[in-house]
């Protein structure tokens, strides 16, 4: 097979560059490995946490809201019974609020779970980029290193000699 | 939550990637053989095609993530 390179150092230049896109490939592959550990810890420890938290500070809010409520509706005023609205809309609200909370530690559940499988077929994608840093790449660079070096013993076998002629003579 | 990093890895990934086809380009200047042309078939097609199925990968589960927030937060 006959070769064709002009410049031998045009391989080698590009084996460089291949070489600087691997580091980038790593470098990003760490990244996208560390965004979906950042997601796992955020879908399965800090969200349940703060919702969790958010559903107990609502019970307590609603057993407040519902003993102001009880207590306002026994109270008598000459005789009358008090409306008590405000206490009925704030025990209302804190009711909402408990059901907001715990539809929301719900959500976090079937999201953390979407997050896993999706991430679980990421994952599947990145393994061919972790395989081209560990083993394409490795290839491709020894082979531009095989061919270069080839190419450059090649030349110098077939570099002219030195010319043995006397120097002219002015 | 902020998920901006996947998108930027995308952006670092295609920046890369347009920077080896560039240097490859001017490589091929130089070289001119079939040797050349293995190369490229058997090692930068492979390249080009790994990272062009994680590209709509990484938009997929950047929109998971985006969704998640949106969704699990306040």
């Amino acid at each position: 097979m006959s070769a064709n390179v002009r410049d031998i150092d045009a391989i080698r230049d590009f084996r460089t560059k291949l070489m600087r896109f691997a580091e980038e490939l790593e470098s990003c592959l760490q990244g996208l490995q560390l965004e979906l550990q950042r997601a796992f810890e955020w879908a399965d420890q800090e969200r349940p946490h703060y919702w969790g938290n958010q559903a107990r500070r609502a019970y307590d809010q609603l057993a407040a809201a519902r003993t102001a409520y009880e207590t306002c509706r026994m109270r008598t005023v000459a005789g009358h019974r008090s409306a008590c609205i405000e206490e009925k809309v704030a025990f209302n609200k804190a009711r909402r609020r408990l059901e907001d909370c715990q539809q929301q530690t719900e959500r976090v559940r079937k999201w953390s779970m979407k997050i896993h499988h999706d991430a679980d077929e990421f994952r599947g994608r990145l393994a061919s980029l972790r395989r081209l840093v560990d083993a394409d790449i490795p290839q491709a660079l020894a082979s531009l290193e095989r061919t270069s070096t080839v190419l450059e013993q090649y030349a110098e076998i077939h570099r002219p000699a030195p010319s043995t002629d006397p120097p002219e003579k002015a | 939550m902020h998920w901006g990093n996947l998108q930027a890895a995308e952006g670092r990934l295609q920046d890369a990637l347009d920077e080896l086809h560039l240097a490859w380009q001017q490589t091929r200047e130089a070289w001119q053989d079939q040797q050349a042309e293995r190369f490229e078939e058997t090692f930068l097609r492979k390249i080009d095609e790994d990272l062009a199925a994680v590209f709509p990968a990484i938009s997929q589960i950047s929109q998971t993530f985006g969704m998640a927030a949106r969704e699990c937060e306040e």
